[in-house]
Order: structure tokens, then sequence, then C-alpha cells
């Protein structure tokens, strides 16, 4: 009789006071009816100024219910702006380490009065301690999986708290990938006996098959396709994938990335409008097929899988970088970022994709001859400019020096960088560039000279906006000027990579880890800076990689050598030399230096004849002072000006500089925010050859190396025929120069590193690498056994059927023929299925080509006696292979399998 | 107009002084107009507290001034690494209770949560103006010139011009002619608008010639 009595001793506690107070309230309690585990319908009042305090005085009063107790501390991860609707979310740790699965979510109206509480029972005695160890805990973790389980990879391991029937035990968290079969897991191991406690499943989503390209037509997730004159051929096919993270499967709705197909009309602009959704074919699959080999569909659903599925592994990829992830508020880190495809405008072809941060989805465009959701590279930068935005933007600006426009080039580098880090290839939208007319090998290619400029430039002559001698160095245009980081963070992607280093535990690149960092860091503030944005990496490397402090002192060195450290928004113009600016904010997004040695003239014109003024200043910059909030004018303080700039065209009068100084010149262009658009203007200034220096000779660039000159391959192995992309990294990095020292294959390399294996299966081809220092290295590359056919010399009667099996070679796309056909009989091209003719006596020769062109042959003798028995032989030995095969894997020791995968 | 401490502005050099004379190392960018420190790193900060946040504000209650935090500026933390991550503890900053846009600050912390920089958007300290336009005389000066299709958004702030905070409507919008996706920015006073990009991040060149 005295249980009873305890139950409601119990239930007349902190719970039943909340909801004697709330009495309208709609609650859910905990299992053993103790505690509150949601409430809502009720609003409770708080002296809280911020939804934080006030959910936070919300529980010092009634936390009890919900069961908060004194040994957890409540730490804020997210919590609303004050005067907007929404959760401040509370973790619990206990002794400083989280309770998992124990978060207690607060809803707050705009009035910071509290309206909802959901949470889960927690029990409140810790028991047990952390004595396993993160290692020995992922250790057990890898050996409870089956035997047959390949490729796994822990992500994650963090100790903490996990509530078990009644208490609060510690454990570990283990996160991780297994290729096969194919998951995502999350294991709480028992943090002193490494039991496992809980396991479920990270893809709570039906995950359907569907055919994508696995980078683009023209690049595989191996290599780029051959280049054919400037572009590449499109060499890929479609390949056969899992679809991951759907929601129901019907449709290509999913927890992070969601696709609708325009099919040709206009994108929606409204937030939360969406086209035609995409239906799931029968059989639940979306094996749509390629719009190829023209790419002008405007209602292909292949358009929209190959969104879904890209988008979705970008977002996967950014949250291996940072598995703190959701943060921000929009929906490219904090739900599922909305992709439109086949979009056309105004019924022309759309020859582009964005980002657009208003209506937070990204649009695909159908062109001419190329449909830009067929690029991943494209997808993944597109995705990376809303990440950027969800982080609170690189925003643009105008201070006293001018407009401050660096943020959109490095809005458009970090885009780029983290486009090239999911492939580890330097080329960006080699399918596009295929499609163009003439060819080219990429839209943009993080190796090549335009990467290498500082933002001051070198003098080196360029052709830009269609001018063939301007001088280099920023030009205002976000896409061109985000070359300048492209180059820079490759250099450090490439060398990091090279020297072994590794990011998120051992199972990412550095060079990504960091860029996420950094761009977290330099994101919000207006306005980042080359200048600030190379030094948020580097603080960012420092704080990622506190053991290996090399790795931040890289990062500085190859800053310095780009001259990072001197972009301070000027650009020089010598002697004779040419310089083009795009304004797009107002002002100059920099402003062009003059070393004048007499009185001289300069000419500045502009492209389109927008009224526009100059300001000159000598030995200092303009400067530019508040602005008139009714005229919105700035003053202006400068030595020369304002002056018009006239239109480009042949009778343009210089402006005169009276005497020797170093002239800065600022531009304005003050319908900028009046007329329709944000206003732009682009405007050459050349300067006189004579009355200014001439540039003066550069001093040779410093070496950095994070390590030795490495080869770095995508792969070890590769079949007859198969390619591989080469790159090396380390050493002096540059000059880069590639032969073989063997090549027993029969293969080549170009001067890019690109190889291709000869045909000569099963032997080792060595390749080296020589950079401009002369250092050297090398790197064997497996060049794995040619296509062979068993049985190798099979006999069959007459009319008899034998099933050939075909191995080596790359695996696919095998296709069977008979080269010679004595006996009149027939084989299935798919299948290898050979049935002779009725000719007896003969032989018939079985030629069988893989997807690369290699191939094999076998003479099958057909026997003058017997009867179609032979296909049992033929079949019989194969069989019993396989089957010792499994045995042989099922019967293998399980710590080797975890001693394998453990990093 | 908030009034503000006359001897305010004459405290910033003393407190970029002051953080510059504790951390000799530390890498800084100083805006070109009134010497405030808008990028601070190559610094460690150790000992402000346990946790990123609380590191954070007592890091900024100590050196904030250098960073133009100023009196009458309120400091709402918008997110936060968890314990003994690395990352960004970010702030907006905000005047009687609206938000000063594109004026964040943010603290950067290791793994120990000892402060490893700064990135601050170049924030005046002087406040001027009031709040006097209506929303619909913003919305028309932000939208003069564009074609659009669906109702603008607008919000009211604060955003630094100058050497002064104006109070500003922010207006985004969507148009097909020209097609963008603009954020103006409005003075609530006079109606007059201060900025306008376009928040479109596109693959190519747009509009000008290709190289
Ligand atoms: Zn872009």
């Amino acid at each position: 009789m005295l249980a009873p009595l305890f139950l409601s001793l119990a239930v007349a506690g902190p719970a039943q006071r909340f909801v004697d107070v709330h009495p309208a309230s709609s609650t859910i309690r905990s299992g053993d009816g103790r505690l509150l585990v949601h409430a809502s319908g009720f609003l409770a009042a708080n002296p809280g100024r911020t939804p934080e305090s006030a959910a936070r005085n919300f529980l010092s009063t009634h936390g009890g219910a919900f069961g908060v107790a004194a040994t957890q501390e409540l730490v804020l991860r997210q919590a609303p702006a004050p005067g907007l609707v929404g959760a401040v979310r509370l973790e619990r740790t206990v002794a400083g380490l989280p309770v998992f699965g124990g978060d207690v979510v607060v809803g707050v109206d705009a009035q910071s009065r509290v309206f909802l509480v959901n949470t889960r029972e927690v029990a409140q005695t810790p028991s047990g301690r952390h004595a396993l160890g993160e290692a020995a805990a992922v250790g057990s973790v890898l050996s409870s999986l089956p035997a047959d389980a390949r490729g796994t990879l822990p992500v994650a391991v963090a100790a903490g708290w996990r509530s078990v029937l009644g208490s609060l035990r510690a454990v570990y968290r283990v996160d991780l990938i297994v290729e096969q079969p194919s998951g995502s897991w999350r294991v709480f191991v028992d943090a002193e006996t490494g039991s496992a406690v809980f396991r479920e499943s990270l893809r709570y989503s039906l995950a359907e098959r569907g055919n994508v390209y696995s980078v683009s037509p023209a690049e595989t997730s191996d290599s780029l396709c051959p280049l054919s004159g400037k572009g590449h051929t499109l060499c890929a096919s479609p390949v056969n994938v899992t679809i991951p993270n759907l929601v129901t499967g019907a449709d290509l709705r999913g927890t992070q990335a969601t696709v609708s197909n325009c099919n040709g009309a206009d994108f929606p602009n409204r937030p939360g409008a969406a086209c035609n959704s995409v239906p799931a074919l029968t059989g639940n699959n979306f094996n749509y097929a390629a719009d190829s080999p023209l790419f002008t569909s405007t209602t292909d659903n292949f358009s929209a899988v190959m969104a879904y599925f890209h988008l979705d592994k970008h977002v996967s990829f950014f949250k291996t970088l940072d598995p703190t992830l959701p943060g921000g508020t929009l929906f490219a880190v904090n739900g599922s970022l909305p992709a439109f495809v086949n979009v056309r405008s105004g019924g022309q072809s759309f020859e582009n994709a964005f980002y657009d941060g208003i209506i937070d989805a990204m649009v695909f465009g159908q062109g001419a001859h190329a449909d830009y959701a067929y690029d991943a590279t494209v997808m993944y930068h597109e995705l990376t400019h809303g990440v950027v935005q969800a982080w609170g933007g690189f925003d643009l600006t105008i201070d006293a020096l001018g407009s401050v426009f660096e943020g959109a080039g490095l809005n458009e580098g970090t885009a780029d960088s983290m486009a090239v880090s999911e492939t580890g290839r330097s080329a960006l939208g080699a399918f596009l560039g295929a499609t163009e007319t003439p060819p080219v090998p990429s839209f943009r290619d993080m190796n090549d000279p335009d990467a290498t400029r500082s933002c001051q430039g070198n003098g080196s002559q360029v052709s830009q906006f269609g001018v063939s001698n301007a001088i280099n160095g920023l030009n205002g245009e976000e896409h061109s000027d985000g070359e300048i980081w492209n180059g820079f963070y490759w250099e450090i992607f490439q060398g990091l990579r090279a020297a072994g280093v590794k990011g998120c535990g051992g199972s990412c690149d550095a060079g990504p880890e960091i860029q996420y960092k950094a761009l977290q860091l330099a994101a919000g503030p207006a306005a980042p800076t080359f200048n600030t944005y190379w030094q948020t990496f580097k603080a960012a490397a420092a704080a990622l990689f506190p053991q290996q402090p090399f790795v931040a002192e890289y990062v500085g060195c190859v800053a310095k050598r780009r001259k990072m450290d001197s972009c301070d928004r000027t650009v020089p113009v010598y002697a004779g030399e040419t310089k083009l600016q795009l304004v797009r904010l107002r002002y100059s997004p920099f402003q062009t230096v003059i070393p004048a040695t007499a009185a001289t003239g300069v000419i500045v014109c502009s492209n389109g004849g927008a009224p526009s003024l100059f300001y000159a200043r000598k030995d200092q910059p303009v400067k530019l002072g508040t602005p008139d909030p009714t005229t919105g004018d700035a003053t202006v303080m400068a030595d020369l000006g304002p002056l018009a700039v006239q239109k480009c065209s042949s009778v343009v009068t210089p402006f005169t500089l009276r005497s020797a100084g170093n002239w800065q010149v600022l531009l304005d262009l003050p319908g900028a925010f009046t007329g329709p658009g944000p206003g732009q203007e682009l405007y050459l200034l050349a300067a006189s050859a004579s009355g200014i220096a001439s540039r003066p000779a550069a001093s040779a660039p410093s070496t950095c190396s994070a390590g030795p000159l490495a080869v770095i391959a995508p792969s070890t192995s590769v079949p007859p025929r198969g390619r591989l992309a080469l790159s090396a990294a380390g050493g002096s990095n540059t000059g880069f120069s590639w032969s073989f020292t063997a090549n027993r294959s029969g293969g080549s390399i170009d001067s890019t590193g690109a190889y291709t294996a000869g045909p000569t299966g099963s032997v080792t081809d060595t390749v080296k690498v020589i950079d401009s220092a002369n250092g050297s290295a090398t790197r064997d590359i497996t060049v794995t056994a040619g296509v062979s056919i068993s049985p190798a010399s099979p006999s069959v009667g007459p009319k008899g059927t034998l099933t050939l099996t075909v191995s080596g070679g790359s695996g696919s796309g095998f296709t069977w023929s008979l080269t010679t056909n004595a006996s009149g009989g027939s084989i299935v091209a798919t299948s290898g299925v050979y049935t002779a003719g009725p000719a007896a006596g003969v032989t018939d020769v079985v030629g069988v080509t893989d997807s690369l062109g290699n191939t094999a042959t076998a003479n099958v003798s057909v026997r003058s006696t017997g009867g179609g028995c032979a296909s049992g032989d033929a079949r019989g030995p194969a069989f019993a292979a396989v089957l010792a095969a499994i045995l042989l894997r099922r019967r293998r020791p399980r710590s080797a399998s975890s001693g394998d995968a453990h990093p | 107009m908030i009034p503000i401490l006359p001897l305010a502005a004459a405290l910033i050099p003393a407190a970029v002084a002051d953080f510059k004379a504790d951390f000799p190392g530390a890498s800084v960018a100083e805006s070109p107009a009134g010497g405030r420190l808008t990028h601070a790193s190559g610094f460690e900060a150790r000992g402000f507290g346990d946790a990123p946040e609380a590191a954070a504000r007592g890091f900024i209650a100590r050196y904030g001034a250098a960073f133009g935090v100023g009196p009458g500026q309120e400091l709402v933390v918008r997110g936060s690494p968890p314990k003994g991550g690395v990352g960004a503890v970010r702030f907006e900053r905000r005047i009687e209770a609206l938000p000063v846009f594109d004026a964040d600050v943010v603290v950067g912390v290791d793994a120990r949560s000892s402060i490893i920089l700064v990135n601050a958007a170049d924030v005046p300290l002087e406040v001027e103006g009031r709040h006097r336009a209506s929303r619909s005389a913003a919305v028309r000066a932000a939208m003069a010139g564009l074609e659009t299709s669906g109702a603008p958004r607008a919000q009211r702030g604060w955003r630094a011009s100058g050497r002064t905070i104006r109070p500003v409507w922010r207006v985004d919008s969507i148009a097909t002619r020209p097609s963008g996706a603009f954020r103006s920015y409005v003075d609530a006073e006079t109606g007059k608008v201060l900025l306008r990009t376009d928040l479109r991040a596109s693959k190519s060149r747009g509009p000008v010639p290709q190289r």
C-alpha cells in the first residue's frame, strides 16, 4: 500500500506545481509520470529582457517540472534575436560534459514570454566514469560492426552522458559512416564497459536509387575527361547511386536539399514558392534518363535528380567539416535549401546559375547548349554562397576610402574553394566549358596563371572586359577578383594534402576545414577584405591545429609570398600602363596610385558614359567624409576634383597631375543608387609614358613548404587504359614537370600530371615529378589486371550453351561478341551467354571489351560429339570460388577489421 | 538622437593603444576613418571564461572600445560554438532594441575558449537622426526604377554612414527588371537611398563582358 502513496507524493512535486500555476496548459508526462516532457498552451510572462534570460528565468522557477536538476548546468546553444518568436535551445551538461538527447527547448514569443517547453526525460543521478578514452570507444564500436561491413569511417567522437533506464550513464557518442552496408550511424558506448548502449541511424529517411553524373558529362569522380582541342570530351556516363535523405521518397524533398523542376518557366520570385515536384518512377526510384547528348531539354527530371544528389552531398560535406551544425538561420546550414532546375528567363534560355539571398534558394538555368544542373561543380559553388549567407554574409559597404567591395570577390573565391575541395581538382565547370563556342577547358581553374596574381598586380598584361593590354591585379569584378583567393587557397589545399595534414580528426582534408572555419569567423561583420580574410584564415589554422604550428606558419608564408599582406585597396599604375576598374557600389573599390616624377597626364574615361567624377590627392588617399543624409553625397577630401569623366573615345582629354608625387585616384558614380539596379560602370585609366615612374623590377618570390615535394594521386591503382589526375605539392611548390621512371603499362603522362595507363595490366608504373628547385618525388601506380575470360579454353557440344564470365579491366561496361563464328553460334552481348551453332569440330573465338576499350578473347572448341551439358561445368567452378570467398570473408576475425579501420 | 559621452570618442585611441600594449604580437586592421580596429588576430587572450560566450563577453567588456563597441550599443549573441569547439561567437549590435545592420562583432575562440580573433564592422560611435520616414515611403524610395514582382520586406534599424550611425529601413525585394535580389538601405529620416547591393551571387560574370 506504500507505492501509491509515494507516487502521489512524487506527482505533487514540481510537475504538479507547474500544472497548478498553468491549469490551461497541455502537458505530456514522462514514462514514470514524475516529470513533464512537453508543455504548451500557456503564456508565462518573465522579467527577462532577452529570449535567453526569459528562458532561464522561467526554468529557475519551473525547471524542476522538466527534470532540470541542480547537478545540471544549462548551456545556451541557440536563441532568437530579441523581439522574434523562436526557440531557446539549452544543452544540459553534467560536470562540464553534455547530456546527449537532453536539450531543453523553450519557446518564446515576441515579448519574450515563454509559451512552450520540449525536452526528454533525463535521469538525475550520474553513474560511471569516462574511463575508456575516446580511442578505445571508437575501437569497441568498430569491433561491434558486422564482419562484412566495409569502408567504415569514424567521423566524430564525444564524451558525455546519456539517460539509460533510470540512470545517467557516462558514455561516448561515436558517429561513423559505413560504405557497405551503406549508412550513417550514431552509436552510444558505455564509457566504462565499452558496450554499445544505443545505436541509431542518422539517415532517418528513405534511400532510393537514381541516375546522376558523378560530377558532370565531362568529369567522373576519378578524373576529368581527356581534352579534345580546347574543351574536355564528354566521356562520362550516368551512374546509378543511392539518393539519400529523402523525406518520403515520393519526390525530391529531402532533409538537406529540395529540388523542383520549372520545366522551362521563370524561377519563382517569392520565398517559399516552388516549381513542379519531381515524382519517383514506378518501382520507387529516380532512374530518369539523362538529356544527352543535346542537354537542351527544358523538362528533363534527370536535371532535378542531379541537383538533389549533389546539393545533398555538399551539405553533408559541410557537416563533415563542422559537426556542430546547424548554425545560422538560413536553409543552407539549417534545413533544406530549395533549388530550381530547368529555369529559363522570359521564354529565353538562361545561361547562368545563382544563389539568391532573399528567396534563399538556388536557380540553375537551362541554357541554349547546356543544362547548368548537369555540372556538380556549379552546384557546389552556388550552395557555398548559401552557406556564406547563412553565417551572416560577406556584406559590402562604403567607407572613407571608397567602396569596400572585396567581400564580393571573397564570396566567389570561397565558393570556388569549397567546390574544388569536394572534387579535389582545380578546374570548375569542365562540362559548361565544353559546351561553349569555342570550347574552353573550364570556366575557372584555381591553378591557372590568373590565379597567381596579387591584389596590387605585378604589371603583367592581361585581357579583361575585352581590353587586351590591361595590367593585372584587382579590377572590381567579383569572379575575377575571387581568383586571387583561389590561387592562395589551392596552393594551401595542395600543400597541406601533400604534407599529410588531415582535418576533422583524420576524416577530411585540412584545407576545407580551415576554409570553412574562416568563413564562419569572417561572415557577419560588414565587408571582409583580402587583408582581414587571410589573417582570419591563418587564425583559424592556428586554432584548429594547435599541435602543428607549422600549419599556420605555412598559411602565413603563402599569404605573404602572394602579397596578401599588401592588399590595402590600392593598385599602383606605372608609366605607360593601362588599368581597368569596375565600380559597382558608387565609389572606386580601390584607389589607383600614380607615381608622378613631374607634372604629367593621365587618361580616365568610362565605358558607358555614365555621369562620373574624378578625384585625386597627392601622397595620401582621397578620403570620403560623412554623406549628407538628404543628398547621399559624401564630402570628399582631395587636391584635384571633382572633374567630369568623359566617355572613352579617341578624343578624351587627359587630367593633369600638376607636380611630382604619388597621386591617388578615386572615382564617383553619383547616380549609382538612384537609377535602376545597383548601378555600375567600367573605367579605364591610362598613365602617360612620361613623367611617371617605371615599374620596378620584381624581386624573386620566396618559397613556402608544408613539407617535402610529393605526388598526390586520387587513387594508387588504376585499370589498364584508366586515367588518373596526378598533382604535386610541397618542395618549391612551382614549376612541376612530369615523367616516368618506369612505364611498364605503356602509359602516358602530360605536362599537367594527367596520367593514362597503357594497355598492359598487372604491372606497376612509377611516375616522377620535378619542381623548380630540381627536387623530385616519385609515386608507384599499380595497373590492375587486364580483362580475362573464364573459363579460358572451354569446350561445348554443337548447340550447347555456356556462360562465360569476365574479370579485370575497368570492371564495367563489358560487351561480348563473336570474333570468329565457325559453328554458326551466337552470344548475348550483355551477359556472355554463348550458344554454339550446329557445326561440330570447329573453334569459335569469343571476345569481350570493357568500358575503357580493354579486350580479351577465348577459343571455344565445339566438340564433334557430346551434349549440351557444358554450361554446368562452366558455372560450377566459378560458383564454388565465389562461395569459398564468402566463407573466408565471414571467418575473418573481427579484430582485424577494427584494426584496419582505426585511424 | 542618443547623446554620447563627450569622452567616448576620445577613448578609442586609448583603447586601441591598450589592446596593442597587452597583445603586442597581434595583427590588426584599422578603419580608415576613426582608427577603430576592424580585425585582430595572431594573439591569444586567456582567462575570460570557460565557455565561449562568457569568454567573448568578458573580452569585449575589457577591449570592446578598441573595436568601436560604444555606450548605447547592446550586444546580442546570435551564435556560439559549443564548449571546447573552435569557432565564432557572433554578436549583433543593437541600439534602442533595433539592430545595427551589417555591424556584427565576431569573436573567435579556440578549443580552450581563449580569444584568438576579432572581426568587427567599422561602426562609428555617434548616432544621428530619428526614424521619421514611414515604411511605405522607404519602400517607395527603394523601389524607384525597379520592376518588382512580390511584396518587399522592410525592417527598421540603424546603419553606419560616414562618421555617424543613421536610422534606416532595410528593404529587400526581388526585381524582374533589372533582374536581381536587391537590398537597399534607406535613410529613415530623409528617405534617401544610402546603399543598394544585389544579394544574388552567380556562377559567372553577369552583365559585364567575359574575359
Ligand atoms: Zn558565385
